[in-house]
């Protein structure tokens, strides 16, 4: 696949980083610095330009593009590079934007391009699916909402015994399946043989009320229902996980040492409480009773910063702190010092993008374990050789089927089950498995 | 370069340019003395003397001419900076024209200030009389005297905009300080489009109170108005003044002119853009209006303390006691000062209630004076805030109205004038005072104190010899100077007289 991004900043730079092995590159970027690092470091082709001018889309060969990305920091340029895109080709064209209110013009169709993906909107989804279910490592939604993929940490006070079971042993929610166990480095697609161990993660593909189940049966026992979260830095992220957090009716605090940030986000937000304080005081964390909050989560311009309050609000006597970090490397060391959860939004917009490069039946997808593993949602060809043959057969190599849209209803297989004509199948495949995959089916 | 840039300074070092702000004064004065057309024509239609009128017609026409030609510069260079004292000046220039007629007819106004008392009444649409016997004057002048009251209402500037179309630049800075309420509001793009709609409203909503008390009249025989007095009654209420030719003001008609009135003043009293919005169709413009909401919050729950009062201590019926209290506390707190009954003898609570609703008016964007609901709305919204913080000292808390947040500068200018207000409002009650004890006349503290707020609000009655079936003719000559000062500052609202006072103001 041919594809044109502009932009080679932080998001840009991810993108690349996913895409560059398996498609054709072009970047344009008007920072000669910026695609030069870019273009020692990975194999792609590098145009130094004004990413929203015709001759330079036209010399890039935007006539022979697949897809064209728009992912600069600034919203407008983007929009004007899309809208100067559409003009010159077929393409399908993603853009990258921060605002809401673009995000909402481009839901109503005033905007004509295939895709618009707000990174603080991803983040803020995926802060609200974590707060929303805590003790759950990672969630994504598929089917519109009807099945979640959700990773779970597996602790040796869970409830039923599940620690050194075999998973046939276990009595599995009927509308869940466990998509795969992650063990160290390993990644298991599971038989019904496999045993579960302490520290294991489990994928789960599951219906939402399933996966509430799961999550009470191998949760910690002392994470209970969120009702008060602290967010420490109002940024454009800040504000919008704010939002979302409003949304589901939970009481939100708002910190920023910033005077001017600090207002936006108490004009902004009128349900959430403002401060204008750091948060690194400790004074002011013990006067405002931070301690009570049941989550905080750090999204401060700097990580250092972020992981020292995460560090500060936890030894309080915050149950969940949740890190957004701006440098992917980050993360596992985050959660290692103790940080419950460490999000990254170049990796949430590079999966959101990256998504477009699969065959246009695919609907949803993730990327697990650093996109060692990808979960998809993919429409079934009637042509299909895997129709009618039943999952006990094991007809996938290096994938299981997690669950199938069928008309209205979602399926969670067995044994018995088979694909159909017209099914919609969630599936966990490795990576490198995943364009075969998609010729299989 | 222009010619205004090329122009020297008349006298070194002043920065306000009197040539551009006078020849501005004169065209307005110039065109304002016109409008002493109309009661010429009533004198002709009752026989009157014209005289009265067409002395300040023909000598304010040669007056305007004459500054306009002594400053010899077109207006259209007004700035910021001369807005203040065009406006300021106007409102002056204005009231002495205004108040030749009274003299000239004499009768009870026995001197130049109390002609001058009369007139800045009326320009400022607050409704304080000195006429003892209002009988014993002409329809003409009676016409005149609420005639006044009309124009000064949306204001002679807004008028001026709209008619002479001579603003220029400087004109929004004109409008800014005319306009009643911290922010003048632009309906259009053009401000002489502003200015044009807001007068067609204005009179739109005037012609149609004057049809509606015309019919009333008609079907109720001698409770109702006569043309005359629907005319004048629909010129002193939708501006809010509360001049009334009959002696017993509202009092000598039935109750269903009454409650028209009283509707009426209520709608003068909120901001006209909101029926600017209802009348382009949006109907719920008004009751979605926070302002609104609390203008029609602190008039009901006025009405109920009132009312309660006066079931309490008179032996009146419930319907009559709430309903006195409802008109009363409408003209009141709208500054339009009817009376419907005279309130002198009622309960001290009552007259307290009443003392305090002068100080807070009606809406900004109407033509009410007084403190205004938005500012009273915005104080208490800032001292709420200022609890909060008390304990919480980081948070960070917007003060709203209508849902979107206030610029602290708004807030601060809020509080600021409300302080202000009140400091002029205290100085001029003791000025008043002070001037009665000089003088042996029988004013106590509560009646100075009232005097001053009725002048500085727009209100009209006071309490007393002043009540609202009396008039102010027994105060002292200083007392009168003082009132006239504080109805022209409170019409203006304090900031561009206060300004002129500053030494900053015309040397830096």
């Amino acid at each position: 696949m041919k594809i044109i991004l502009i932009g080679a900043g932080r998001v840009g730079t991810s993108v690349v980083a996913a895409l560059q092995a398996q498609h054709d590159v072009t970047v344009i970027d008007l920072d000669g610095d910026h695609l030069g690092a870019i273009g020692n470091r990975y194999d792609v082709m590098t145009f130094v330009g004004n990413g929203t001018s015709r001759s330079v889309m036209q010399d890039a060969g935007i006539d022979r593009a697949d897809l064209v990305i728009a992912a600069t920091d600034r919203d407008e340029i983007n929009i004007v590079a899309a809208l100067q895109a559409r003009a010159l080709t077929k393409a399908r064209i993603v853009v990258r934007t921060s605002s809401a209110e673009y995000l909402s013009a481009w839901r109503a169709g005033e905007l004509p391009v295939d895709a618009m993906i707000s990174a603080e909107n991803e983040i803020a989804q995926a802060v609200a699916r974590a707060i929303g279910m805590p003790g759950a490592l990672q969630t994504d939604l598929f089917a519109d909402g009807r099945a979640e993929m959700v990773e779970f940490e597996v602790h040796a006070d869970a409830a039923e015994n599940i620690v050194g079971r075999r998973i046939a042993e276990l009595r599995v929610p009927d509308e869940s399946v466990i998509a795969s166990l992650i063990r160290a480095d390993d990644v298991i697609i599971p038989g019904g043989g496999d045993i579960v161990q302490e520290g294991d993660r489990i994928v789960l593909i599951a219906s939402p009320e399933a996966s509430r189940e799961w999550s009470v049966r191998l949760a910690r026992r002392d994470l209970a229902a969120i009702r008060e979260v602290v967010v420490v830095g109002g940024g454009t992220t800040g504000r919008t996980i704010a939002r979302a957090l409003c949304a589901q009716r939970l009481r939100v605090r708002i910190v920023d040492a910033d005077q001017a940030v600090a207002r936006i986000c108490a004009e902004e937000i009128s349900q959430a409480d403002v401060f204008c304080a750091d948060a690194t005081d400790t004074a002011f964390l013990q006067r405002e009773n931070i301690g009570h909050a049941d989550a905080i989560i750090c999204c401060t311009e700097r990580d250092e910063r972020d992981l020292l309050i995460a560090l500060l609000a936890k030894s309080l006597g915050v149950r969940i702190a949740i890190a957004v970090v701006g440098d992917p490397d980050y993360v596992p060391i985050f959660e290692r010092v103790g940080v419950d959860h460490a999000l990254n939004q170049r990796l949430v917009v590079a999966e959101e993008i990256v998504r477009f490069t699969h065959d246009p039946r695919t609907r949803g997808f993730a990327m697990l374990e650093n996109d060692r593993v990808e979960v998809l949602e993919l429409e079934i060809r009637p042509e299909s050789s895997l129709i009618g043959r039943p999952f006990r057969d094991r007809p996938l190599e290096g994938a299981i089927v997690g669950a199938i849209v069928r008309g209205d209803r979602v399926i969670f297989p067995r044994g018995d089950d088979a694909l159909q004509a017209g099914d919609s199948a969630i599936i966990l495949a490795e990576a490198q498995r995943v364009a075969a995959l998609e010729q299989a089916l | 370069m222009s010619a205004a840039a090329a122009a020297p300074p008349r006298y070194r070092g002043l920065r306000v340019d009197l040539g551009a702000s006078g020849s501005l004064i004169g065209l307005i004065l110039r065109w304002l003395s016109l409008t002493l057309i109309f009661p010429i024509i009533v004198a002709l239609i009752y026989g009157e003397s014209i005289l009265p009128f067409v002395i300040p017609l023909v000598g304010g026409v040669a007056l305007g001419t004459a500054i306009e030609r002594a400053c010899g510069r077109r207006s259209n260079d007004i700035g910021v900076r001369e807005a203040f004292v065009v406006v300021a000046v106007t409102w002056l220039a204005a009231a002495l024209l205004g108040g030749i007629p009274y003299l000239i007819e004499g009768g009870d106004i026995a001197s130049p200030l109390d002609a001058y008392f009369e007139s800045m009444s009326g320009f400022t649409t607050t409704g304080s009389s000195v006429m003892a016997d209002i009988a014993s004057h002409s329809q003409s002048i009676l016409f005149w005297r609420s005639l006044t009251q009309w124009l000064g209402g949306m204001g002679i500037i807004v008028l001026a905009i709209a008619v002479l179309n001579q603003a220029g630049p400087g004109g929004k800075a004109l409008l800014q300080q005319e306009a009643p309420g911290p922010d003048a509001e632009k309906l259009t793009p053009r401000l002489r489009d502003t200015a044009v709609r807001l007068w067609i409203i204005y009179i739109g909503l005037s012609v149609v109170l004057a049809v509606v008390l015309y019919v009333i009249g008609l079907v109720n025989g001698r409770e109702g108005m006569d043309l005359y007095g629907a005319i004048t009654h629909a010129f002193t209420t939708m501006s809010t003044g509360g001049f009334s030719p009959e002696p017993r003001s509202l009092e000598a008609f039935g109750w269903v002119s009454q409650l028209v009135v009283a509707v009426f003043m209520v709608i003068a009293g909120a901001n006209f853009a909101l029926w600017y919005r209802t009348m382009r169709g949006d109907l719920r413009a008004a009751p979605r209006d926070g302002e609104f909401r609390v203008y029609i919050a602190i008039m009901a729950v006025l009405s109920l303390l009132i009312g309660t009062a006066l079931v309490v201590a008179s032996d009146d019926g419930w319907l009559s006691a709430f309903g006195q209290s409802a008109f009363q506390v409408i003209t009141i707190m709208t500054t339009t000062g009817y009376a419907s009954q005279d309130f002198a003898p009622w309960t001290a609570f009552a007259l307290l209630a009443l003392f305090a609703a002068m100080f807070i008016g009606g809406c900004a964007g109407s033509t009410s004076g007084a403190i205004k609901v938005i500012r009273i709305r915005l104080a208490f919204g800032s001292a709420r805030r200022d609890i909060q913080t008390a304990v919480h000292p980081e948070a960070v808390l917007p003060v709203r109205t209508n849902g979107k947040p206030v610029r602290e500068a708004a807030l601060l200018g809020a509080t600021a004038f409300i302080g202000l207000y009140l400091l002029t409002f205290a100085v001029g009650a003791a000025l008043i005072l002070f001037a009665a004890m000089l003088h042996g006349a029988e004013v106590d503290a509560f009646d100075a104190m009232v005097a001053a707020a009725t002048t500085i609000g727009n209100v009209g009655p006071g309490v007393g010899s002043a009540g609202p079936m009396g008039s102010f003719a027994d105060y002292p000559a200083e007392a009168k100077a003082t009132m006239i000062t504080l109805m022209w500052v409170g019409r203006l609202e304090l900031i561009p007289v206060f300004v002129l006072l500053t030494r900053a103001y015309w040397l830096r």
